[in-house]
């Protein structure tokens, strides 16, 4: 706003006094400035009918007042509070116990320790033995893999 | 045309990747016989599913023909159409899938659900049921009445019904459960891309 109140000031107050000063500018410009600028040397300023002062209209004084606009950015806390506003988690209260374990589950689901109980019995896993067994073998294959540089060097020596 | 009724879920998907998404889902329902999906892509693959299995007990030209063109490896999964699955569901009046609800199985919250072939090998509700009989024998309670419309549903078209739920809860009788393991089941699998600096 400041920008278009200034802009407007020096089309129509200064720009007769702008020309003015700077023919110099318009000499260099172009062939007929320069005859222009002749013309201004010779004649008084109050005859060049091209110096004409606009006085401001009424609708460009309302565009260059400011108007009302937010003091202060919107912290991060306030956005995220005003659009989560009424999206807080609800309580669940459609529990129940279930029948094959006795642990308190949601209704109309079935118990996630029980599902996990059953994929594990169709994939043969689960039992502590089988768990025991394949913990035993990953631990295994743990050594190997921490005894490889040490092979490394190994076979390097057995090739000198 | 706005307005018009909706005939199926859209998972937000474009006509062909919906169809496409579908057929995989069905196929990996027949190669599986359970699988664990999104509740709505299990209810669309359920009907799906159910459409086909009508095909297979049809058993005509006709129906060979359009159950074909459900399938992306027809010569993996016609035959098990046409055959294991035409004659475990022939005395079967409809329903020969089940959607059963679980946990989300993502950190999304995504509902989710477990969509099977019933009577199958890897029959959840049958496996639920056994495993219920086995807690009442083990503490002495009484049999609810969803326990005894349960073991009719699981029994009732299963070749030798009572006698697979029997050995069914003498197996998970006999089984020492990893509880540890076990309780690891309720962890979701990640969607969302870890930050850097967390743990
Ligand atoms: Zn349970």
């Amino acid at each position: 706003m400041a920008l278009s109140l200034r802009s407007m000031a020096s089309q129509s107050i200064l720009s007769g006094a702008l020309r003015q000063t700077t023919l110099g500018q318009f000499r260099t410009a172009s062939p007929s400035f320069l005859i222009r600028g002749f013309l201004a040397q010779l004649l008084p300023t109050s005859l060049l009918p091209w110096i004409s002062i606009q006085l401001p209209t009424l609708g460009s004084i309302w565009d260059s007042i400011l108007k009302a606009v937010p003091k202060k950015k919107t912290s991060h806390r306030k956005k995220r509070q005003r659009f989560l506003a009424g999206k807080a988690l609800k309580d669940v209260t459609s529990l129940n116990k279930c029948s094959g374990c006795g642990n308190v589950k949601k209704a109309h689901h079935l118990c996630p320790y029980c599902v996990r109980e059953i994929k594990d019995m169709w994939n043969g896993r689960g039992t502590v033995e089988v768990e025991a067994q394949r913990k035993e073998a990953r631990e295994e294959a743990m050594k190997d893999w921490l005894t490889v540089p040490q092979r490394r060097e190994a076979n390097r020596e057995t090739r000198r | 045309m706005a307005g018009s009724r909706v005939t199926q879920r859209h998972l937000g998907r474009k006509s062909s990747h919906r169809q496409a998404l579908l057929r995989n889902l069905v196929a990996s329902l027949f190669q599986h016989e359970s699988i664990t999906t999104t509740w709505p892509k299990a209810k669309e693959a359920q009907r799906m599913a159910d459409k086909l299995i009508t095909l297979g007990k049809r058993n005509t030209e006709a129906a060979r023909i359009k159950a074909q063109q459900a399938f992306y490896e027809p010569g993996r999964f016609m035959p098990k159409l046409f055959g294991e699955l035409r004659e475990r569901y022939l005395s079967r009046p409809g329903g020969y899938t089940r959607v059963l609800r679980i946990e989300p199985e993502k950190e999304d919250q995504a509902p989710s659900a477990i969509l099977q072939l019933v009577d199958g090998p890897r029959d959840m509700r049958f496996m639920m049921t056994a495993k219920t009989i086995a807690r009442e024998q083990a503490e002495g309670l009484d049999r609810t009445d969803i326990t005894k419309r349960n073991i009719k549903k699981v029994t009732t078209f299963r070749p030798e019904g009572s006698a697979s739920l029997d050995a069914a809860v003498q197996e998970i009788k006999a089984r020492t459960v990893d509880v540890k393991r076990r309780n690891s089941g309720i962890y979701k699998e990640r969607v969302y891309e870890r930050r850097k600096d967390s743990k």
